[in-house]
């Protein structure tokens, strides 16, 4: 798409992503002045309350594919395509209770990776470290590039310019603020986000009745109505099981567990799911609606900002352009943050600088968060499609990691060799599944590998574990515990 | 087998009724833990 099919002009494209630049980077740089120390800014002085927490959580899973992918899903695999999208706020409602123990085992505890150290040894941590840093910079890089392709789609806005300013934002308030300016950012991004799809839904349903849809459907799309439409029943379980193994392993949510008050996190997490649910459905809708609109879709992937423009005019391009910025921001940065923090803190103070003070790490981490975005812009610049397909190849990785986070939460005689080799067999399994049978089947075969060594190692050689070595102290500890 | 149009209109109006909740919902949690002084 170039310029001249751009739905808004570039010159308040411009405008617009001068004008959220600033506000984003000026709240960052005012919530930044409550980082007084190291543990402030990473995990926002653990403090944090109900209604951010809740609101980070929903900002947080709310990417551009959220509001992009699901009117595609929608128009292309029909109402189980929206309804499948919602199946990925069961990650949020699963990881509630997950929230509340991580909180309660670990309190003075800054990553999933120190988890998986202290509970599993260090082979483990380095498999773990790999998926995750894996998972995290490959997301990263595919919503910097989403970020460069719908800034220039949906305002003409050249996409070196569209990534590099986003990624450049999101540094930059992450840079000042660190944790405390990215739940805060969240909660107006997320506020913005529900505000923005309500409106554009409501614009339809003024313009085409929910009969006209069916109707239009049922004549023209019919499959897309098909209760029994095969392709969106497998991308059902492939989508939930992706959505639990991205929350369940990454640091992004467990850096909000440390987060949050006692007692906080599991409520946070549980209204979060309740929140995010309704929004692929409303997204999706859009998607549903594009026929009966006489929508020509040329690209499946733009449906959604078409929908809105067609509706709502320019205004609803404004508008759009809005909600796609709060969306990419408020997951780049919750991303920078906690990938910065995986390094910072298990390779920076447990491998390099041990002996460094807060003052000394903090620095570091300034440099951290600078080098993982420059990382990612060099990816993001040279526009490789193939690249943002690699995030698939995560699926059966994050699926790995479901069962050794699930056991070494709740269960005392977890056998440490088990969750060693599930998350490498399970992984492998996975990524062959992957090119043998399918994408849809990747992540359910890796995660139902990694189920079964987990458990059958678990019950047949069990190992028992002091739940009491998980805390290793005010400083965060890198004892030895693993073997 | 297809999905009714009721089925359709019913998720669509609770989805968009759920997401409105929450646009209010959102801002009068803050608000609580604002006057509380429990934000951060």
């Amino acid at each position: 798409m170039n310029e001249a099919s751009a739905l808004l002009d570039p010159t308040i494209g411009w405008i617009l992503l001068s004008v959220l630049s600033v506000i984003w980077v000026g709240l960052g740089v005012y919530w930044g002045r409550k980082a007084a120390n190291l543990e402030g800014f990473m995990l926002a002085g653990r403090n944090v309350g109900l209604a951010l927490g809740t609101a980070t959580a929903v900002a947080t899973w709310i990417t551009s594919n959220t509001t992009m992918l699901a009117p595609q899903f929608a128009l292309q695999l029909g109402v189980w395509g929206m309804l499948a999208y919602c199946t990925a706020s069961f990650g949020l409602f699963l990881f509630a209770p997950m929230a509340e123990r991580i909180r309660a085992l670990m309190p003075n505890g800054f990553t999933s990776a120190e988890f998986i150290r202290l509970r599993y040894g260090n082979v483990a941590w380095g498999i773990f470290l790999v998926i995750s840093l894996f998972y995290g910079i490959t997301w990263m890089i595919s919503m910097g590039m989403a970020g460069g392709i719908l800034m220039e789609a949906l305002a003409g806005i050249p996409y070196v310019y569209g990534m590099t300013a986003i990624l450049l934002v999101c540094v930059l308030y992450t840079l000042f603020g660190g944790l405390f300016a990215v739940i805060g950012t969240d909660f107006i991004q997320s506020w913005i986000i529900l505000i923005g799809v309500c409106v554009v839904a409501i614009a339809v349903l003024n313009t085409v009745s929910i009969d006209e849809i069916y109707t239009n459907l049922e004549r023209n799309r019919p499959a897309l109505l098909d209760v029994l439409f095969p392709a969106a029943l497998m991308a059902i379980f492939n989508n939930m099981l992706f959505g639990l193994g991205e929350i369940f392993h990454s640091n992004v949510w467990w850096s909000r567990a440390f987060a949050m008050r006692k007692g906080v996190g599991r409520k946070a997490y549980g209204l979060a799911g309740l929140v995010w649910l309704p929004i692929p459905i409303v997204a999706g809708f859009l998607g549903l609606a594009a026929p009966a609109l006489g929508i020509n879709v040329a690209r499946p992937d733009m449906v959604g900002p078409v929908v809105a423009g067609t509706v709502l005019g320019e205004v609803g391009a404004v508008l759009v352009f809005v909600i796609v910025f709060a969306s990419l921001a408020s997951s780049i940065d919750s991303l920078l943050a906690a990938t910065s923090d995986l390094v910072l803190n298990d390779f920076v103070k447990g491998m390099i600088a041990r002996d460094a003070s807060d003052a000394q790490l903090r620095r570091l981490g300034t440099a951290v968060i600078v080098s993982i975005g420059l990382v990612t812009w060099a990816f993001c610049a040279p526009r490789i499609g193939t690249l943002a397909s690699v995030l698939f190849f995560a699926g059966p990785l994050v699926g790995s990691a479901i069962w050794p986070i699930i056991a070494g939460l709740y269960w005392q005689h977890t056998n440490r060799h088990g969750a060693v080799a599930a998350m490498l067999l399970g992984s492998a399994g996975g990524l062959v599944a992957y090119f043998t049978l399918g994408w849809y089947t990747a992540t359910l075969i890796g995660t139902a590998i990694s189920m079964l060594v987990v458990v059958s190692t678990s019950r047949f050689a069990p190992q028992t574990f002091e739940w009491s070595r998980l805390d290793a102290g005010p400083h965060g500890g890198h004892t030895e515990v693993g073997r | 087998m297809n999905f009714s149009l009721d089925f359709i209109r019913t998720a669509v109006f609770v989805a968009i009724g759920l997401a409105l909740v929450a646009a209010v919902f959102l801002p009068v949690l803050f608000a609580r833990d604002a006057r509380k002084k429990r934000l951060w």
